[in-house]
């Protein structure tokens, strides 16, 4: 079932007329479609796998971790690292304040449409604990998140007439929107070594995604008619989260980590209501529908192997390479409204990220961090002449932090700024395709204490 | 609809991890397997970072966590009052400080003496072997065997634990959970929350609770021996005492569990007459002293 089939009544207005115009008001349909592609993609970066650095150390130097990850933040890269943090017990905590912007070209009579995402919050907790044999462990992590509130108002539009194909002027078209979106990994990690060299070690996350979307739309042509769609929709998803990983010394100084982790979702409850009044619906009601399924998604299979040089105790050199399978998962929704269902597959590529990163003491109370690292989209590149196709961005980012140590704890300041260039499809039924322009920044604290 | 085709056709496609928990368990238990049968030769020492080598208590026997421990303190009673930089006058301290420090019975430490530039008349002795003394106390002094008197009462402190006791200082793997090897365990620069706080502790008696009244009363028996077998003049510590209890004003604000100047000196007289000390001449050293220390 197509988009525009099972939104038919709802945007009826848009149907057969020119596709300028259409593009403009299917430009709206496609911020406020009833359809599964709201609340899967798009938002807290689906299409993407790294989008968020977590951890101290690691947020430093790209994320390229997987063969170091001897402190808190290793229970998120390679649990089996755990083994090798110094002292009895060490915890770390990391603040981050994230922006993102994606920014679509010619897309509203010839303006660009500016998406801006910034938050605030804790991302990463992580403890580690002596027991037994080995060391225990619990952290807590946000590896994607999200919160746009947008404000936008857009005047004088040209388009046309969808009934007469008469040119017109859009004079006001209002976007008022905000969406949260974020992730949340939770859980236990244990690490042993085998021999002094080699360790295994997993962590069990829970993951918990929460989303909520509330967006108001209006848009107000000069003949004295409007059309307006109002949406609420909630994502709620529970599952776990397991991670392998291992860590062994081939060498002196040398370290590989390999780690396998995959997500399955157990629960799932997404609810999209859309209440819609069309240009020319007169008098008549809006039209309300609400749209709801529990099927779940389908999380790729992760391997990151991982190797780290340590030439001295002021410097260390990593590398990481992330693979991540190729996932597809169909999701039936059904309209309690008016019965109908709808279907949409949703197909995620093979996808491959690379991270490099290094670390230098100049002294003993000062460390520097600095890495290199990609985020490739898990979407096929666009084709010209295909509809409904998702966007593609791949993107490449460098991160630095600085960390000063005290008698009693350290202290790390860092950030990371990635940036890519691809294209989009955002009018629903149109082949044409937009440039698009998509920047992230990341700007992290972060303390350590060991005891 | 986003993707059906696509992924109509990628549905059928080979998935090697579909499995995935045996997947796991095959390469945990493979990678296992193999590297289980490598000679452990490899130490895991390359790890540590800069700040993880730097020294602090986690590997070491007691004494060298009291030397760690003092060289804090010692650099907080620097930092308070700041060195008398006299090169001549410093290594006469040094002189005069050895000679009775050889009385201590603690050959494994290694005593240093400092001048501290204030005028405050105080000694103060950090674990570990360091020793001060205000230049104020010299400018109160007489001859050399007033010094190596007070040098001598501060060795003691050192000698006899006082602070390492109170604070429980210890190495790594007998100190209870107190003892600064925990505190300390593993080596890490971010573990030493615990450290600053005893530092602090240390700094807290040195500059304002002073130490127990029955140390300082075994520190003056103590530092009369000292002398007296070094040779000086056996009551130059009460003639010094006594010198400046009238000054008391000048000292530091000790409190409560620090004796008054009148129960040291009467706790030296008992010990003078004790060891028949009383009325025993020896040298006194005064031209020396009045050649080396020149206090403007």
């Amino acid at each position: 079932m197509s988009k525009s089939n099972k939104t038919s009544g709802q945007w009826s207005v848009v149907s057969g007329q020119s596709v300028r115009f259409k593009a403009i008001l299917l430009f709206i349909s496609s911020l406020l479609t009833p359809h599964s592609s709201l609340l899967t993609e798009v938002r807290a970066d689906d299409l993407h796998y790294n989008n968020i650095l977590v951890g101290e150390r690691a947020a430093g130097m790209g994320g390229a971790y997987t063969a170091v990850s001897d402190d808190p933040s290793g229970l998120y890269y390679n649990p089996a690292g755990i083994v090798f943090a110094p002292g009895r017990s060490f915890s770390a905590s990391v603040n981050a304040f994230q922006y993102s912007q994606k920014e679509y070209k010619d897309v509203l009579g010839g303006n660009g449409w500016e998406r801006r995402s910034s938050n605030l919050q804790p991302n990463y907790f992580g403890i580690i604990q002596p027991l037994g044999e080995g060391k225990v462990g619990f952290s807590y992590a946000v590896p994607d998140s999200r919160l746009e509130d947008q404000d936008q108002t857009f005047y004088n539009i040209p388009g046309i007439d969808p009934s007469t194909g008469l040119p017109l002027t859009i004079t006001r078209y209002v976007i008022n929107m905000n969406d949260t979106d974020y992730t949340y990994n939770f859980g236990p990690s244990y690490a042993m070594k085998i021999n002094d060299n080699l360790s295994v070690g997993t962590t069990l996350y829970v993951h918990y995604r929460d989303r909520e979307l509330i967006s108001n739309q209006l848009v107000s042509v000069n003949d004295g008619r409007y059309e307006w769609n109002n949406v609420y929709g909630s994502l709620t998803e529970w599952g776990i989260k397991p991670i392998v990983g291992m860590m062994w010394t081939p060498a002196d100084k040398v370290s590989l980590g390999l780690t396998l982790s995959k997500n399955y979702i157990v629960d799932t409850d997404r609810r999209l209501q859309t209440t819609y009044r069309g240009l020319d619906y007169g008098s008549n009601e809006p039209a309300y529908n609400v749209w709801e399924t529990d099927d779940n998604r389908e999380f790729p299979l992760t391997a990151t192997i991982g190797a780290a040089y340590f030439p001295s105790e002021s410097l260390l050199l990593s590398a990481d390479v992330s693979y991540y399978s190729n996932a597809d998962h169909t999701i039936t929704y059904k309209n309690t409204v008016t019965g109908a269902t709808s279907k949409e597959s949703v197909s995620q590529e093979e996808t491959l990220n690379v991270a490099v990163g290094a670390e230098y003491y100049p002294t003993e109370r000062i460390a520097f961090r600095g890495g290199l690292f990609s985020n490739m989209a898990n979407t096929p590149e666009l084709s010209s002449g295909k509809a409904e196709q998702r966007e593609h961005i791949d993107m490449y980012g460098a991160s630095l932090s600085i960390t000063r140590f005290t008698r009693a704890s350290s202290l790390t300041l860092g950030g990371s700024y990635s940036m890519g260039s691809g294209e989009a499809q955002l009018f629903s039924g149109s082949t044409s395709i937009q440039d698009v322009d998509m920047r992230n920044f990341t700007a992290f604290i972060s303390a350590a204490f060991s005891y | 609809m986003k993707n059906s085709q696509e992924s109509g056709v990628r549905s059928q496609e080979f998935k090697p991890f579909n499995q995935l928990p045996i997947a796991y368990c095959l390469i945990i238990s493979l990678f296992t397997i193999h590297f289980s049968l490598f000679a452990a030769y490899a130490s895991d020492d390359f790890r540590k970072r800069k700040p993880q080598t730097e020294e602090t208590f986690g590997e070491v026997d007691d004494i060298k966590a009291e030397v760690i421990f003092g060289r804090e303190l010692a650099a907080r009673i620097v930092g308070k009052y700041g060195l008398y930089e006299d090169k001549n006058l410093t290594r006469y301290i040094n002189l005069v400080g050895k000679s009775v420090s050889q009385y201590a019975n603690r050959p494994e430490i290694e005593f240093r003496f400092a001048v501290l530039n204030t005028d405050m008349v105080n000694a103060f002795a950090a674990p570990g072997g360091y020793v001060f003394v205000t230049n104020g106390a010299l400018k109160a002094m007489e001859d050399e065997a007033e010094l190596a008197a007070v040098l001598a009462h501060e060795v003691a402190h050192v000698a006899e634990r006082h602070i390492v006791k109170e604070l429980n200082i210890k190495g790594s793997e007998e100190s209870p959970t107190t003892g600064l090897a925990r505190m300390m365990g593993g080596g890490t620069d971010v573990m030493r929350g615990v450290f600053t706080e005893m530092v602090d502790r240390a700094v807290e008696i040195l500059f304002e609770k002073g130490l127990k009244k029955q140390d300082e009363m075994d520190s003056d028996s103590i530092a009369t021996m000292a002398i007296t077998n070094a040779g000086y003049d056996p009551t130059a510590l009460k003639r010094y005492l006594t010198k400046i209890s009238g000054g008391e004003k000048y000292t530091m604000t000790i409190v409560e569990t620090h004796p008054s100047f009148n129960d040291r000196i009467k706790g030296l007289d008992a010990v003078l007459a004790e060891n028949q000390l009383t009325d025993k001449k020896q040298s006194i050293v005064k031209e020396r002293f009045n050649e080396n220390v020149k206090i403007k």
